[in-house]
C-alpha cells in the first residue's frame, strides 16, 4: 500500500498531459466566462438582485457593487487566458481560484456540480507547477523547463475526473431512473422536435435505453479510458455522449468541458505530438524533443525522489493530498446519516455530483403573519426573486428557509411586529401530483439550519417511502 | 459494456409493457402553436382594435362610449396573457398589458396634463395614460366636466390604438417564427406562451383581487383605490373575465390546446382532474360575489373576495409547478445553465 501510495503521488512521469491540460482548462474558463458576460448573465445574477441564497457556512460572502462584480469577470477572463498561455501562471490561476469560487459562493440558486469540479480543479492547480511546460513563463525564461512533473499532479486532476463521472453514475442507480426511466420519460418527448433525431427522442423505449445507456456511461468511461486499448473508443462515446446531451439539454459548455478535460488520459506521447506541432507553427526553430519523441520513456514509471522536495514536506503533502482523496471518496456519501428520500428532502444533495437526476418543481406561497394584530398577508415572490431563483427555492428546504427569514426580516423592518412566517410549500418530484413540503402551520422563524436532519420536513408519501 | 448491453435491452423489454397509458397520442407542437396564434391570439388582437375603433366613433357620446370602452376592456382582457414576441417589453417600451392598462392612474398627475394640453404618451408615466386613464376619463363626472377632456381622451385612445395596431400587424410577420420555434427550452414559443399564461394568472391573483384587498404582508387595510376599473365599478366583471380566458388557454382548441398536450403524457389526466375541479372551485367563488365587494365599504376583510383569493391560490400550484414538470417546459426565460 506504502509503495503504491508512493509511486500514485510521488514518481516521475511526463509533463505533457498536464501542460495540455492547463491549456484546456484555461480556454474552457475563458470561453465559459466571455459567454457568461456576453450573456447578460453579471446583471441577472449578480446585479439586478434584491436577495441571494447562501451556503450554509458561507453565509458571509456578499455581493459586491455592480462595477466590482463586472470587473471582477474581466479578471477572470483574463487570468483564465493567462492560466491557459502559462504566462505568470501562478499568480493567474490563484487570482482564477479565488474570484471563480467567490462568485459560485454567492448564490445558491446558481449551484452546478461542473461549477463545483470547475473551482476544485482550479484550487488543485494553484498548487501544480502546471508551467514547466508547453508555456510562455518557460519561454520567457520566467520558469526553468522540466518534462517530468511528480505523478500527482496529473493522478489528481484523474481521480478528480474519475469521482465526477464515476459518482455521477452510482447516483444515477435508483429505481425511479433505472426502472421507470424517470425524469428521462418526461425530458425526451420534450425534446420532439429536434431535427432529424427528434421521432427518435419520443419513442418510449428511448428514455430507457438514455437512463441505462447514462448509468453505465458514467460509472464506467474513465476505466475504457485509462485503459490503452479502449481509449480511442472510449474518447469516441465521450464526444457522442456529451454532444447528444449538450442537443438535449440547456447544459451551456459543460459537454466541451468534458470533452476537453478528458484528453488528459491520453498518452504521453499524443500530448507531446501535438504540442510540438503548435511549436512548429509558433517558431521557425522546432525544438527536438529526441530523448522523449520517439518513446514513452515514462510510461515505465520509474521511481526516484524529486530532489527538490525535502522529506518532511513529502510527508506533509502526501498526508494532504490522502486526506484529500479521502474528503472526495467520503464526502458525496454524507447522505447516508440522514434517514429518508434525499430526493425529496435534499439533505447532502449538493457536492454530491448527482446531476440530472429528476425532475422537480415546485409552488411556495409564503404567508407573513403580525405577531400583534394578527393580520396575515401573502408574499409574491416576484418583489424579490427573479425566476430562475424563485424556481430553485420553491423546492428546496434550505433555500426556503432562508427566504423565510429575510421576508421575516424584512416585513419586521417594514413595521410588521414579531413576524411569523409559514410557507405553503406544494413540490412535484418527477412530475407525480405535488405534495406539501413543509407543514404550513409552522412558524419558520423559530427553525435554525444545520447539518441535523431537518425535522421540520413532511414526508413523501407513495413513491419513495421516507 | 458490450456484453452488457443485451443484458441491459432484455431487461429494458421486459419492463416496458402496460406501462405507456392507452389514451398516449402523439401530439403535435407545431399544431397547438398554430392553433394558439389562429385561434385565440390573432382575433384577440383584431378583435382588440376593432373594438378600439368603435370606440374612438363613440368618444364623444358619454353613454356611447362607456358602453364600447366596456366592450373594449373586455376584448383587452383577451389579449392580456400574451404578453411576449412583439407585445413584450423591449428597451424602452414596456410590456402591452403595462403600456395600455397600468392601474391605479394617477388622476392629479391626468389632470394637470389635460390643464396644460400635455399630451405625452411616451413616458414612464403609464398611469396617466391607458385604458385606465380613459375609464377615469368616461366614468368620472368630476373628470367628465374638465375643459380639455375630450382632446385628452381623443389622444389617450389614438395612443392606445396605436400600440395595439403596431403589436397586431407584428403577428402578421411574427407567426411563422412563433410556430417554428416549437422547442420547450427557454426561449421556445411553447415556454413564453407558458409562463405568460402563469404570470398572468398570478397577476389576476396578487395585483386585482390580493393588493386592494390588503392581503399583501404590511398592509393594515384594504386599499380601494388599487381595485381595478373602479370608476366603473366592472372590478368583478372583468376579474372573471380575465379568469375565463386563462381557462380558455387552458383548455385550448379541441385536441390542440394544454389540456390536450396534458393528456398525451403520463400522469396528465390525473393533473387534469385536480385542476379542473379546482377551477371550478375558483368559478364557484366568483358566483358567490357580488360587484358592491369591490366597493370602498365593503372591500376590507371583505368575505367573499378572501375566499376567492384563497381558491385562486390553490389552483396556483397545478398551473405553475405541476404543469411545467409534466410537460417539461422551461420555466424560465434565460436559459441558465443545468447540469
Amino acid at each position: 500500500m506504502k509503495t503504491f501510495i508512493d509511486r500514485f503521488l510521488w514518481a516521475e512521469k511526463a509533463i505533457y498531459p498536464l501542460a495540455t491540460f492547463r491549456v484546456v482548462f484555461g480556454l474552457l474558463m475563458a470561453v465559459s466566462t466571455a459567454r457568461f458576460m456576453y450573456l447578460g448573465w453579471i446583471d441577472l445574477h449578480f446585479v439586478d438582485t434584491k436577495f441571494q441564497f447562501k451556503y450554509f457556512g458561507f453565509e458571509w460572502v456578499k455581493l459586491l457593487p455592480p462595477f466590482w462584480m463586472h470587473f471582477l469577470h474581466w479578471v477572470l477572463l483574463v487570468s483564465a487566458i493567462l492560466v491557459a498561455l502559462g504566462l505568470f501562471y501562478r499568480v493567474a490561476i490563484v487570482i482564477l481560484f479565488f474570484v471563480f469560487t467567490y462568485l459560485e459562493l454567492i448564490d445558491s440558486t446558481y449551484y452546478l456540480n461542473h461549477y463545483y469540479f470547475m473551482s476544485l480543479v482550479a484550487g488543485l492547480m494553484m498548487f501544480i507547477p502546471a508551467n514547466r511546460w508547453f508555456s510562455l513563463d518557460v519561454l520567457r525564461g520566467l520558469k526553468v523547463k522540466s518534462q517530468t512533473t511528480n505523478a500527482w499532479h496529473i493522478n489528481i486532476l484523474k481521480f478528480q475526473i474519475l469521482i465526477l463521472y464515476c459518482y455521477a453514475g452510482l447516483a444515477k442507480i435508483n429505481e425511479p431512473w433505472l426502472l421507470e426511466a424517470l425524469p428521462l420519460k418526461i425530458w425526451l418527448p420534450a425534446s420532439d422536435k429536434i431535427p432529424l433525431l427528434g421521432s427518435f427522442f419520443a419513442h418510449p423505449m428511448t428514455p430507457y435505453v438514455f437512463s441505462w445507456t447514462g448509468m453505465l456511461y458514467d460509472t464506467f468511461i474513465v476505466f475504457f479510458l485509462m485503459y490503452r486499448p479502449t481509449r480511442l473508443v472510449a474518447y469516441f462515446a465521450v464526444i457522442v455522449f456529451h454532444s447528444v446531451v449538450g442537443i438535449l439539454f440547456q447544459i451551456g459548455v459543460f459537454p466541451v468541458v468534458m470533452m476537453g478535460i478528458t484528453l488528459i488520459f491520453f498518452s504521453d506521447s499524443w500530448h507531446l505530438r501535438w504540442q510540438n506541432l503548435v511549436r512548429s507553427f509558433g517558431s521557425s526553430q522546432v525544438e527536438v524533443e529526441d530523448k522523449l519523441n520517439s518513446k514513452e520513456n515514462f510510461s515505465k514509471e520509474h521511481f526516484h525522489l524529486p530532489s527538490s522536495i525535502s522529506p518532511l514536506s513529502r510527508k506533509l503533502a502526501t498526508g494532504l493530498l490522502l486526506f484529500y482523496i479521502a474528503f472526495q471518496l467520503l464526502f458525496p456519501w454524507r447522505y447516508l446519516l440522514h434517514p429518508g428520500s434525499l430526493f425529496w428532502r435534499e439533505e447532502g444533495y449538493r457536492f454530491s455530483w448527482r446531476v440530472m437526476l429528476m425532475e422537480k418543481a415546485g409552488t411556495a406561497t409564503f404567508f407573513v403573519k403580525d405577531g400583534k394584530t394578527g393580520r396575515e398577508g401573502v408574499v409574491d415572490n416576484r418583489e424579490f426573486l427573479n425566476p430562475h431563483q424563485e424556481k430553485q427555492m420553491a423546492f428546496q428546504p434550505d433555500m426556503i428557509l432562508q427566504y423565510a427569514h429575510f421576508l421575516g426580516n424584512y416585513y419586521h423592518q417594514k413595521g410588521v411586529e414579531n413576524p411569523e412566517v409559514r410557507v405553503e410549500a406544494y413540490v412535484t418530484l418527477n412530475a407525480k401530483p405535488s405534495q406539501l413540503l413543509i407543514d404550513p402551520s409552522v412558524d419558520l422563524m423559530n427553525i435554525k439550519d444545520g447539518w441535523l436532519r431537518k425535522g421540520w420536513l413532511l414526508s413523501l408519501t407513495e413513491e419513495f417511502p421516507d | 459494456m458490450k456484453k452488457l448491453l443485451p443484458l441491459v435491452l432484455i431487461f429494458i423489454m421486459a419492463c416496458q409493457p402496460d406501462k405507456t397509458p392507452e389514451n398516449q397520442v402523439d401530439f403535435d407542437r407545431t399544431v397547438f402553436l398554430q392553433s394558439y396564434a389562429d385561434d385565440f391570439i390573432r382575433p384577440a388582437y383584431q378583435s382588440l382594435k376593432e373594438e378600439l375603433v368603435e370606440l374612438s366613433n363613440a368618444i364623444s357620446n358619454r353613454k356611447e362610449a362607456q358602453a364600447q370602452w366596456k366592450e373594449v376592456y373586455f376584448a383587452f382582457l383577451k389579449v392580456t396573457p400574451y404578453n411576449f414576441g412583439p407585445a413584450e417589453e423591449d428597451v424602452l417600451v414596456k410590456s402591452l398589458t403595462e403600456e395600455i392598462a397600468t392601474f391605479p392612474v394617477d388622476i392629479t398627475l391626468i389632470q394637470e396634463k389635460i390643464q396644460k394640453n400635455n399630451f405625452q404618451f411616451e413616458d414612464f408615466r403609464r398611469d396617466s395614460r391607458g385604458l385606465l386613464t380613459l375609464e377615469y376619463l368616461l366614468f368620472n363626472d368630476e373628470a367628465w366636466n374638465l375643459n380639455g377632456r375630450e382632446e385628452y381622451a381623443q389622444k389617450c385612445l389614438e395612443d392606445i390604438l396605436e400600440r395595439v395596431s403596431e403589436v397586431d400587424s407584428r403577428w402578421e410577420n411574427y407567426k411563422n417564427e412563433f410556430i417554428l420555434n416549437d422547442g420547450t427550452s427557454a426561449g421556445s414559443s411553447t415556454s413564453a406562451l407558458y409562463n405568460e399564461f402563469v404570470k398572468s394568472f398570478e397577476g389576476l391573483k396578487n395585483f386585482k383581487i390580493g393588493l386592494p384587498l390588503g392581503l399583501r404582508p404590511g398592509q393594515t387595510s384594504a386599499v380601494q383605490s388599487n381595485v381595478e376599473a373602479r370608476f366603473s365599478g366592472y372590478s368583478l366583471d372583468f376579474a372573471k373575465q380575465h379568469f375565463e380566458t386563462l381557462v380558455s388557454i387552458w383548455n385550448g382548441s379541441p385536441q390542440k390546446g394544454f389540456k390536450a398536450y396534458l393528456n398525451s403524457v403520463e400522469g396528465g389526466e390525473a393533473l387534469i382532474l385536480s385542476a379542473e375541479e379546482q377551477i371550478q372551485a375558483v368559478q364557484g367563488a366568483f358566483q358567490a360575489c357580488d360587484s358592491s365587494d369591490f366597493s370602498e365599504s365593503n372591500l376590507d376583510q371583505n368575505p367573499n373576495l378572501i375566499i376567492l383569493h384563497t381558491e385562486l391560490q390553490k389552483l396556483t400550484r397545478f398551473f405553475k409547478s405541476d404543469m411545467s414538470s409534466l410537460l417539461g417546459i422551461a420555466i424560465t426565460y434565460s436559459s441558465g445553465d443545468g447540469d
